[in-house]
């Protein structure tokens, strides 16, 4: 049975929630960010600020370059959570099914909703209207049978969009996407593709699978069934949060020790940060590598009591890299995870001895309330601040 | 090697070393028993290099010699053969032949020379020490040791001899880091090399609380190098001592505490037991609410439910909630052989004492989990 997935994504949505709380700001150059003088990055730009080629991700101070009219703000994580709940409370009237990506963006499978609410573009414009009624942002809507082609789809008519991919229109549609398109593509692997002479998904999907497998191993076959339209990944409502985790992929290729560090200490990091921002712990930590041979390997250990602090995880991956080959063969993945999650309202267990451990729990959420303010990159461990801005981006 | 024994004596001795010999592992001559028939005795040996134990057993010699075999097969064939009288006899190429009445079986062994010797001691200076008493130390201390091999300093038992004027006293300390327990016993005969403590391996004391659990009045013990000897009639038991240092057990210990409640033991356990059923898997944890003469036990778990019940103890005192696992409290009282505890509070992040009423040189603590 085809499926009716929607995709929700807010436009612009931090800068336009400091353009709402402060209506002098409409229609200025908006961009929130971390600041230029610690190496921050833009987390959001308004789209008045983007006609300056300004755009997240970017080093605010690029951006200060870019933009020297730009109304430059800090990041206000709770703000922006209060609202993103507002949403949330909204895209739930019309399914149970809802898996929000980020604070800005969710996917919603309405495939049994629309005897109750109607066709899937009828959903779609109410949820636009009741978002803009309810926190006078608006929002830009994506529907198509997986959620692959729901993402792309919200992405074409940015801002206050709204596109459907029929079923029998897919083929069509992906035909002369850029590869770069395709989930899971990074400049990585868009360059392997690249030297293959693949250029658009359309290509992608003509190319013989062995060929692709021999070059990108199993992870090229997902890409295949991709440019093929095909992803079956269902909508995970987030209550059933399973795991946490962090990735990146790496172009050139990683292998010395001290910037692998680096790497799984920032990952660590943010790890720890989602963990406590949604009241969990972990009690399992994995690890996960992938060799320039496009191999992965993953692995994990369980520690003598559940985590929510970046630097046990960042401990304990180091300990498991070396079980791995990352430093012999190089790393071209990186990635840190959590999972066997509890709730951190449970009781937590006192040390006798560790009164380090404490100290460094105070420090945390002492951190954590400069991030809550500023935004993740706000303040971060000196050992991170050597890294490019670029890198450091989210 | 040939002589008879007698079934009884012989399934003893191979008992005593099930836990020492290994089951699987890289040498595989530890998988084995060493048997060394000598003069009217035979010997049982058996080591994992850490652990080593020899046990000695009256026997018919025939022939003087040794040989070594697989220590979990050869208890299995002893343990159900139908005679008393058991007969081995050492053949070519480290066969053994095993007969008792019309059985007969034939084992393949390795060489005697291969068996890795005990460490060496003199029989001087072993320290006479009560049985009971020794065994009961073992038993109130070794249920708080780690089990976390990541924290190895904590895997042991801590052992010492204090000199306070003319008082001796043996001590033991054990913790997980979670919880301690610490008793005193007396013993006023100096034992070399415990002034500063040493570090007992969770294994040694296990295995030697088996062994104290033959029965007897007395054991003796040495400090020799880096090993702990005990000796017990017909057996010695060697461990090799944790090269770790224990932490500073004593700042952990409060001296004086705000809150004093007196509780009937059996009453407790029986209650907190129930509660506990419904407190999460993961972390066991029990709220502990006191009020004037009274304790209310609180559990919950988002999964199931929740649970709570009432007690009546001794308490004059401001009202106190305090988060505990319930397992360390339950393993605690359980060792406990009082009618009435006391549980010594300051505050619901600091560490709380648990005592027996008719002890006061056995004390355990316990720290609390945050609500």
């Amino acid at each position: 049975m085809t499926r009716k997935i929607i995709h929700i994504d807010m436009d612009a949505f931090y800068a336009a929630v400091e353009q709402r709380d402060n209506p002098a700001l409409k229609g200025l150059p908006v961009i929130v960010g971390g600041d230029a003088q610690k190496r921050g990055v833009v987390s959001a730009a308004s789209y008045e600020a983007r006609v300056f080629g300004v755009h997240s991700a970017m080093p605010t101070s690029q951006a200060r370059r870019l933009c020297p009219q730009g109304i430059f703000l800090p990041v206000r994580m709770r703000r922006y959570q209060e609202i993103s709940e507002q949403i949330l409370a909204i895209l739930k009237e019309y399914t149970p099914l809802i898996e929000p990506l980020s604070l800005d963006e969710s996917f919603l499978d309405v495939t049994g909703s629309e005897k109750l609410f109607g066709p899937p573009v009828k959903i779609a414009r109410e949820i636009k209207r009741r978002i803009y009624e309810a926190t006078g942002l608006t929002a830009s809507a994506g529907i198509a049978p997986n959620k692959f082609l729901a993402k792309i789809a919200s992405d074409l008519k940015k801002p206050d969009g709204l596109v459907e991919i029929k079923p029998e229109e897919v083929q069509d549609f992906l035909r002369d996407l850029p590869i770069s398109k395709l989930w899971g593509v990074g400049k990585a692997t868009e360059e392997v593709l690249k030297g293959m002479g693949i250029l658009t998904v359309g290509q992608l999907a003509g190319y013989p699978p062995q060929a692709i497998e021999k070059r990108l191993g199993k992870f090229g076959l997902d890409l295949i069934a991709l440019s093929r339209g095909k992803d079956d990944r269902p909508v995970i409502p987030s209550s059933e949060t399973k795991s946490i985790s962090q990735e990146e992929t790496f172009t050139p290729d990683l292998h010395d020790l001290e910037t692998i560090k680096k790497f799984l200490l920032d990952q660590s990091e943010r790890v720890g940060w989602e963990l406590r921002r949604q009241r969990l712990k972990g009690h399992t930590v994995h690890l996960k590598v992938r060799y320039p041979d496009f191999n992965l390997v993953t692995r994990s250990a369980t520690l003598p009591l559940p985590t929510d602090q970046g630097i046990e995880i960042y401990q304990t991956a180091i300990n498991l890299l070396n079980k791995t080959d990352a430093l012999k063969k190089k790393a071209r993945l990186l990635g840190v995870g959590v999972s066997n999650l509890s709730r951190r309202d449970d009781l937590k267990q006192l040390s006798l001895f560790d009164s380090g451990r404490k100290k460094v729990e105070r420090s945390t959420e002492v951190v954590d309330r400069i991030r809550d303010k500023f935004g993740p990159d706000a303040i971060k461990r000196a050992s991170l601040l050597e890294k490019d801005d670029e890198e450091v981006g989210r | 090697m040939e002589f008879n024994i007698n079934k009884e004596e012989f399934v003893k001795g191979l008992f005593r070393v099930q836990n020492i010999v290994e089951k699987k592992g890289t040498m595989p001559i530890l998988l084995n028993v060493l048997l060394d028939a000598q003069g009217r005795d035979l010997s049982i040996t058996a080591t994992n290099l850490e652990v080593g134990l020899k046990g000695i057993h009256p026997a018919e010699i025939i022939k003087e010699g040794r040989a070594t075999l697989s220590g979990k097969k050869l208890y299995e064939v002893i343990k159900e053969l139908p005679e008393k009288k058991i007969s081995l006899k050492l053949k070519e190429n480290q066969w053994v032949e095993i007969f008792s009445g019309k059985s007969l079986f034939n084992i393949m062994g390795l060489s005697a020379d291969s068996f890795p010797s005990l460490p060496v001691f003199e029989e001087e200076d072993f320290i006479e020490a009560d049985l009971v008493v020794f065994k009961e130390m073992i038993e109130k201390t070794l249920f708080a040791v780690s089990s976390d091999e990541t924290r190895h300093n904590l895997t042991g038992v801590f052992f010492l001899q204090k000199t306070e004027g003319e008082e001796k006293t043996l001590k033991m300390v054990a913790t997980d880091g979670y919880r301690l327990s610490m008793i005193d016993r007396p013993l006023n005969t100096v034992v070399k090399g415990l002034e500063n403590g040493i570090l007992l391996p969770k294994k040694g004391l296990a295995e030697l609380s088996k062994l104290l659990e033959e029965g007897g009045e007395k054991i003796w013990i040495k400090m020799k190098n880096n090993n702990f000897i005990v000796k017990k009639d017909g057996v010695v038991l060697i461990m090799r001592l944790l090269d770790s240092e224990f932490p500073d057990y004593r700042q952990v210990i409060p001296l004086k505490t705000k809150r004093h409640i007196r509780i009937k033991r059996s009453q407790f356990m029986e209650s907190l037991k129930r509660v506990s059923i419904l407190s999460s898997e993961k972390t066991k944890g029990v709220k502990f609410h006191f009020s004037q003469d009274t304790l209310e036990l609180t559990a919950y778990n988002p999964e199931l439910g929740e649970a709570k019940e009432e007690i009546e103890v001794e308490y004059k005192g401001e009202d106190i909630k305090v988060g505990f696992n319930a397992r360390f409290f339950l393993e605690v009282l359980n060792i406990l052989k009082s009618d009435d505890v006391f549980l010594d509070l300051e505050d619901g992040i600091s560490p709380s004492i648990i005592r027996p009423d008719n002890d006061e040189k056995h004390t355990c603590v316990v720290m609390p989990m945050r609500i």
